[in-house]
């Protein structure tokens, strides 16, 4: 079933084009990795599926119902978003927070229910009672802020930058609680910067630029089709390169931070007879498969790509 | 509706500002009257023994004001509706709103009906402290050629409405403008202008000749029954009780028609407008 569909989905402002033509598909189930530099698109668009900005052009539609349809409203009452910040009201605590919560996305819930959603994001209720959300951490109000996403019972959660002012173990806990949800049928729209964590969730990925989706992949074909490459920690990385791409003629070298990667399916014994004919010296050799990271740097055509 | 209504609601009671205004609301007449009853005091020193001292402030005075927009807390109100409607925006939790799917109107409807409840409370409280303390320390002259019942009817209706109208220019302003600051600054000229505005008018002209401002200033009716009412008694010679009503009706016609106008207006614009 479609959750998301959009079609040359296009937003201008002031003659710039934020969003250019994009068409995406979200099905039930995904956790959909949205993933661009800042300013590709990413927020604009979710402005937009998320009802805050009108389209300049195409459409989009929510649960295939279209979003200048009536019953648009019934169906955007099943999604949940933090877009930017989760914002929330600074001067009451995280309970009547939740509380104006259901009143807004009209759901009735007590204040057991309430406490019991703060513990599953990782909020102790306890220690927070008396707290105002203005003097939560950043990290505290962006657990709240998803619980109060939650506080629908939401099937389509969207998330801008959810990994934004988190520790480590926050990282942890949102993405055990993203898994989590994604497991009891919770569908996700995530844009991160963070693409190592992205790698871990996503089942599928877009690739934004300059507002212009490049690429829609599912992480099973990404992996599937994953390019091998070598990464080698050259003592003196510009002879390296230069002795592995006038002798070795492999397609794809880049030089990056000292270390030389050679893509695709190299042979490995031929990469240690030119270093050794060259008399060139290594601190180690690593065999890796691609992660999203690799794929949307060599997507953008980033780092020095022979 | 009803929940996004409840929701305000819980968000106005838990606001600081409520408490502020409530604070306001409840102390402002008391400096007031303590005020105005010293400056009868001062007005009676150095009278001879057998001279009456003419009394500066009445209990019609005072009460006659108690619903200006311009007179101390008149002008308060509306800008605090305004911050209120206002702080949802500078929160961001207007998008928490629209990203629910409640539809604009509805979310607009509701921030009008919290900002006229709060007003139309504020004020109330702010009248009833008044109204109280100066039949408490002052004299209240009553006319025994006018239906007292019916002019205190007229005066708190249209006291009511006059601030019902100003809520409705502060949503207005705060649901176009989105920024505290011009639509407290908006919320303030605009009453000024309004009364000022009418001042004008009651002081060069006669009712019947200036007739068409009922229409064109909201606020002209309701000044001009309040000072008849109560201020200036003497001004109601003349008038029948059938001028009376009718007068009513189109200064609260006038009324309902600027509030509509003004509730169209936002309405247009905020359902138009993207939200950052």
């Amino acid at each position: 079933m479609n959750v998301l569909t959009t079609e040359g989905l296009s937003k201008a402002y002031k003659g710039h084009l934020a969003v250019n033509k994009v068409s995406m598909h979200i099905e039930q189930g995904d956790i959909y990795g949205f993933v661009g530099e800042n300013g590709a698109g990413k927020t604009t668009l979710i402005r937009l599926v998320t009802g805050l900005s009108a389209p300049t052009e195409g459409t989009y539609s929510l649960y295939d119902i279209p979003y200048q349809s009536k019953d648009i409203y019934g169906v955007r009452r099943r999604t949940g978003a933090i877009v930017e910040t989760a914002t929330m009201n600074r001067y009451m605590t995280a309970l009547e927070n939740l509380r104006v919560q259901c009143n807004i996305v009209g759901v009735s819930k007590t204040d057991e229910e309430l406490i019991q959603l703060l513990s599953r994001v990782g909020l102790d209720y306890e220690a927070i009672k008396k707290k105002k959300a203005g003097n939560f951490s950043l990290g505290m109000r962006q657990r709240l802020g998803i619980a109060m996403v939650m506080v629908s019972d939401a099937d389509f959660v969207i998330l801008d930058e959810p990994m934004n002012g988190l520790d480590p173990q926050g990282f942890i806990e949102i993405r055990e609680t993203i898994l989590r949800l994604n497991r009891e049928g919770v569908t996700f729209l995530i844009s991160s910067h963070i693409l190592s964590e992205l790698d871990k969730i996503c089942t599928k990925i877009g690739v934004i630029s300059h507002g212009e989706l490049l690429e829609e992949i599912r992480m099973k074909d990404l992996h599937e089709n994953a390019r091998r490459r070598i990464v080698i920690d050259a003592m003196d990385p510009p002879a390296m390169y230069s002795a592995l791409k006038t002798q070795g003629a492999f397609p794809e070298i880049s030089e990056s931070d000292g270390k030389i990667v050679v893509y695709g399916d190299a042979d490995l014994n031929r990469i240690m007879q030119i270093l050794v004919e060259n008399s060139l010296s290594v601190r180690s050799v690593n065999t890796l498969e691609e992660t999203i990271e690799d794929h949307y740097i060599r997507l953008l055509g980033r780092g020095r790509i022979a | 509706m009803k929940r996004l209504l409840k929701a305000d609601i819980y968000r106005m009671l838990k606001s600081r500002l409520t408490m502020v205004a409530l604070i306001l609301v409840a102390a402002f007449p008391v400096l007031l009257v303590l005020m105005y009853v010293g400056i009868n005091a001062l007005a009676g020193i150095g009278m001879e023994d057998g001279e009456e001292a003419v009394s500066l402030f009445t209990a019609n005075t005072i009460v006659g004001s108690a619903y200006s927009l311009t007179n101390n807390i008149g002008l308060v109100i509306p800008a605090f509706a305004g911050i209120l409607v206002c702080s949802d925006y500078t929160n961001g939790t207007l998008r928490n709103k629209v990203i629910a799917g409640n539809r604009r109107t509805d979310i607009y409807f509701s921030h009008l009906l919290t900002s006229i409840i709060f007003s139309v409370v504020m004020i109330t409280l702010y009248a009833a402290v008044t109204t109280g303390l100066s039949l408490l320390f002052f004299d209240f002259k009553k006319d025994p050629s006018v239906n007292m019942g019916l002019e205190i009817l007229y005066f708190v209706l249209y006291g009511t409405m006059s601030f019902v109208f100003m809520a409705t220019l502060s949503t207005m302003l705060a649901m176009v403008l989105r920024n505290i600051a011009p639509t407290i600054i908006f919320s303030v000229v605009a009453a000024i202008v309004l009364v000022a505005l009418c001042s004008v008018l009651m002081l060069i002209g006669s009712q019947e000749k200036y007739r068409y401002a009922f229409y064109l200033i909201p606020t002209y009716c309701s000044n001009y029954f309040n000072l008849q009412s109560f201020s200036v008694l003497g001004l109601l010679a003349g008038n029948g009780g059938d001028s009376r009503g009718l007068m009513f009706a189109e200064g609260m016609g006038s009324y309902v028609f600027f509030s509509v106008l003004n509730t169209v207006i936002g309405i247009l614009v905020f359902n138009k407008r993207d939200i950052k």
